[in-house]
C-alpha cells in the first residue's frame, strides 16, 4: 500500500475535480433526503455519467455523492421521523423526540456537525489505518458474521425493549420477515404468497419506510403541527438553535471519536456497511451513557452516536473496496463498478498499480466533507421550517413523498403496498411497546446471517462447532451472553433506593 | 401511545374482550407467519435449507408463546368494567382521522395503478388535507399542484424514474 499525499493532492485539486465535489455534495444530500431513494441508488445514476471522465474523477464523483447523500438521509429523519437512507435509522430515534420537543434545529445541526466530523475524522484514519483495518476485516469469515449479526440482534433487541422479551420477539419476527424469499441455495420458494416482489428478496426500503414514516402519519393527523415547540424561540427557525447544535457536538470529543471507530470499522466489514453501523454505534453509546433511559426520548448523544458512525462508514467502505476489491456495501459496489469500466483491476493490486489514484480518492472525502458542512449550514435555516407546517398540508405530502420513495427503488407497485402494510405493522408495534428498530435491523442483516449460516454449514459439512472455533465467534458469544444476562441481572442487583415523596 | 384509561378506584375501564384483542393482535400476527411459514416449506424443501428459519420461527414461538401466557395471566387476574361496544366507540372517537388516512392510503395503492400517479396523488392530497381539517379549497388546490409538480420534475427529470402513468400518460 503506498500513500503518495503530494501527488494525490496535485491530481485531486484540479478545477474540474473540485466543481465536481461542489456539485455532486448537494446532488447527493438532496437524493438522500427522499425516504426510500438511498445513496446507493444516487451513485448507480450517476454512472453513465461517469463513461467520460478519468477514473480518478469517476470515483471522486460518486464519492461525494455518497457523502452527501449519507448526510441527507438525516434531514427527513429529524424532521419528519422518516429516515431518507437506511443510515440515518438510528438517527430518527433521538432527532425526531428532541423536534417534537421544539428542538428541531438543535438536532439538524448535531446532525450536520456529527455528519461531517465523522466523515472527515474517518478519511484521516483511513488514510493512516487503511491497511491495519483491512487486516481486522480479513479476521471474519462467514461463521464470524453470522454470529456478528446475532450479536447485533440482541444487543439492539435488548438494549431497546423496555420488555426483553418484546425487544427479541421484534427482531426474531423480522429475521423470519427476511426469510420468506427464494431459499438462496436452491432458488425454491419459501413464503412469497405468489408475489415475485417477495421472490428474490424481502425489500427492506419499504418495510423501514413503512414501520416509521407511515406508522408516524396516523399519530401526526392527530395533531396541529410535528413540533410541539412554540414555533417563536430562536431555536427553530434561526442559525443559533444550529449553532447549538454544533458546540453540543464539539462539546463530546468521545462520543464522536468511538462513533467514528464503529463507523470506520463496521464499514470495512464487507456486507455490514451504513445499515448496521448507526445501529451498533448508537446502542454502544446507550450502553455507555450515564442516563440510558433517555435515548430513544431525545438525547442528542444518540444523534451524534448515528450521524457520526454512518458518514465514517464512507471511508470504512471503501477499505475493503481498495485494498480487496470487495465492497463493504450497496454504494461501493457500484463504485467498484465504475473501476471496472474505466478498466482499473480491483484487488489487493489495485493500490500498488494505482496508489496515488487511490489516495486521491481518500483525499476527496475531506473536501466533500467541508463542502458538506458549508451546504448543509446554510440550507438548514430554511429546510427546519418544515416542522412548523400544519400536518394537514405535511401528512399528505409525506404520503406522496414515500409512495415514491418505496416504488423507486424497483420501480414496482409492490413495494408501495408492502410500505403501507408495514404502516400498518408498525403502528400495532408502538401501540404495544415493540420496538421497531430490532425488526429493521433483522430485516436488513436476516439475508447476510442466513447466508453467512448457509456457507458456514457447507464448509463445515453441517458440524455446528463451527460457529464456536474461532477466537472472535467466541467472544462474540460471551458478548451475546452477557447483553441476555446483564439487563435482567442489573434491574435484580440494582440496590432499593426507597423513594423520597412526602 | 394509548394508555389504557382507569377509573379513580384502580378498576380498569376497558373491556376485557377489547383488551384481550388488542394485546394478543401481534403475537398473532407473528404466530401466524410462523405457521404459515411451516404449511408452505415443510415436505417441499430439504432439511439443511429449512434449518435457518425454522430455528428462526421455533424461537419466535417461544417467545411470543411466553408473552401470551403473560398477558392473558394479567388480564384475567384483573377486573375490567367496560364493554366492547363502548371501547370501539371510545377508539372512533380517538383515532378516527387515523382510520381514514389508513382507508385513504389503501385506495390510493389501488388507484395508482388505474388512474396513474398524478391523478391518484391529486384526488388523495385534497382528501387527506379535508379529512385533517383543511376547508381552503383555493389551499388545497395550490399545495396539491406545487407540490406534485415540484415531485414530478424531480422524479422523472432529476432522477430519472418515470412514476405509474394511468389512461393520460400521467
Amino acid at each position: 500500500m503506498v500513500i503518495e499525499v503530494g501527488p494525490a493532492l496535485e491530481m485531486l485539486l484540479t478545477p474540474t475535480n473540485l466543481l465536481i465535489i461542489l456539485i455532486a455534495v448537494p446532488i447527493g444530500m438532496v437524493a438522500g433526503s427522499i425516504p426510500g431513494f438511498t445513496g446507493t441508488n444516487t451513485v448507480a445514476l450517476a454512472l453513465p455519467l461517469t463513461i467520460p471522465l478519468n477514473a480518478e474523477t469517476a470515483i471522486i464523483l460518486m464519492a461525494a455523492i455518497y457523502v452527501g447523500a449519507n448526510y441527507g438521509g438525516a434531514i427527513p429523519a429529524v424532521l419528519i421521523n422518516t429516515p431518507g437512507t437506511t443510515g440515518a435509522a438510528a438517527t430518527v430515534l433521538d432527532a425526531y423526540p428532541m423536534t417534537r420537543n421544539g428542538e428541531a434545529a438543535k438536532a439538524l445541526g448535531i446532525s450536520i456537525l456529527a455528519s461531517v466530523v465523522g466523515g472527515l475524522l474517518a478519511a484521516f484514519a483511513l488514510l493512516v489505518l487503511i491497511q491495519p483495518i483491512a487486516d481486522i476485516a480479513f479476521l471474519f469469515g462467514r461463521p464470524e458474521f453470522f454470529v456478528l449479526a446475532l450479536f447485533g440482534l440482541v444487543a439492539v433487541g435488548v438494549a431497546l425493549g423496555g420488555n426483553i422479551r418484546k425487544g427479541l420477539i421484534a427482531g426474531i419476527f423480522g429475521l423470519l420477515l427476511a426469510a420468506m424469499s427464494a431459499d438462496p441455495t436452491t432458488a425454491q420458494r419459501r413464503l412469497d404468497f405468489g408475489f415475485f416482489g417477495l421472490y428474490d428478496a424481502v425489500p427492506f426500503v419499504p418495510i423501514i419506510i413503512g414501520v416509521f414514516a407511515i406508522s408516524e402519519l396516523f399519530y401526526l393527523i392527530n395533531q396541529e403541527r410535528v413540533s410541539r415547540g412554540d414555533g417563536d424561540g430562536p431555536d427553530i427557525t434561526s442559525y443559533d438553535g444550529i449553532i447549538d447544535g454544533f458546540k453540543y457536538v464539539i462539546s463530546r470529543p468521545i462520543q464522536v471519536i468511538r462513533a467514528v471507530s464503529i463507523g470506520t470499522v463496521v464499514g470495512a466489514l464487507p456486507g455490514a456497511g451504513v445499515s448496521v453501523a448507526n445501529f451498533i454505534s448508537w446502542i454502544i453509546a446507550k450502553n455507555s451513557s450515564k442516563d440510558p433511559d433517555s435515548f430513544g426520548e431525545g438525547n442528542p448523544d444518540g444523534v451524534i452516536a448515528s450521524e457520526t458512525s454512518n458518514n465514517a462508514v464512507t471511508a470504512g467502505a471503501l477499505i475493503p473496496t481498495l485494498t480487496l476489491g470487495i465492497p463493504g456495501s450497496g454504494t461501493t459496489a457500484v463504485m467498484l463498478g465504475a473501476l471496472l469500466l474505466h478498466g482499473v483491476q480491483p484487488g489487493p493490486r489495485l493500490l500498488d498499480n494505482f496508489g496515488t489514484e487511490a489516495t486521491a480518492i481518500m483525499l476527496s472525502l475531506l473536501i466533500a466533507n467541508v463542502v458538506l458542512l458549508a451546504f448543509a449550514f446554510l440550507i438548514s435555516k430554511y429546510i427546519v421550517r418544515v416542522v412548523l407546517l400544519p400536518t394537514r398540508w405535511l401528512v399528505p405530502g409525506i404520503l406522496v413523498l414515500t409512495i415514491v420513495g418505496a416504488f423507486a427503488l424497483r420501480e414496482n407497485m409492490f413495494d408501495a403496498g408492502l410500505m403501507i402494510l408495514f404502516g400498518f405493522v408498525g403502528f400495532l408495534m408502538r401501540e404495544h411497546d415493540y420496538p421497531l428498530v430490532p425488526l429493521v435491523l433483522a430485516v436488513i442483516l436476516g439475508p447476510i446471517a442466513e447466508a453467512a449460516f448457509l456457507r458456514s454449514m457447507l464448509i463445515s459439512s453441517g458440524e455446528y462447532g463451527i460457529f464456536f472455533e474461532s477466537t472472535v465467534t467466541r467472544i462474540l458469544w460471551v458478548l451475546i451472553v452477557f447483553a441476555l444476562v446483564w439487563k435482567p441481572l442489573s434491574t435484580r442487583l440494582k440496590p432499593y433506593t426507597p423513594s423520597i415523596i412526602s | 401511545m394509548t394508555s389504557i384509561p382507569t377509573h379513580e378506584d384502580g378498576e380498569q375501564a376497558l373491556s376485557t374482550a377489547y383488551v384481550l384483542i388488542s394485546r394478543l393482535l401481534f403475537p398473532a400476527l407473528c404466530l401466524l407467519l410462523v405457521v404459515l411459514y411451516v404449511e408452505e416449506t415443510y415436505g417441499d424443501l430439504a432439511w439443511r435449507s429449512l434449518r435457518y428459519p425454522y430455528f428462526v420461527g421455533a424461537l419466535l414461538t417461544i417467545l411470543v408463546g411466553s408473552v401470551v401466557i403473560e398477558e392473558v395471566w394479567t388480564i384475567l387476574r384483573t377486573k375490567y368494567t367496560g364493554t366492547l361496544t363502548n371501547d370501539l366507540r371510545n377508539v372512533w372517537d380517538e383515532w378516527n382521522k387515523s382510520i381514514g388516512i389508513a382507508v385513504l392510503m389503501i385506495l390510493y395503492v389501488a388507484l395508482i395503478e388505474v388512474v396513474g400517479f398524478i391523478i391518484s396523488s391529486f384526488v388523495i392530497m385534497l382528501a387527506i388535507m379535508y379529512l385533517a381539517g383543511e376547508r381552503n379549497w383555493k389551499a388545497m388546490i395550490a399545495i396539491t399542484v406545487v407540490f406534485l409538480t415540484c415531485v414530478y420534475v424531480l422524479f422523472v427529470y432529476g432522477l430519472d424514474l418515470v412514476p405509474p402513468e394511468g389512461p393520460l400518460g400521467i
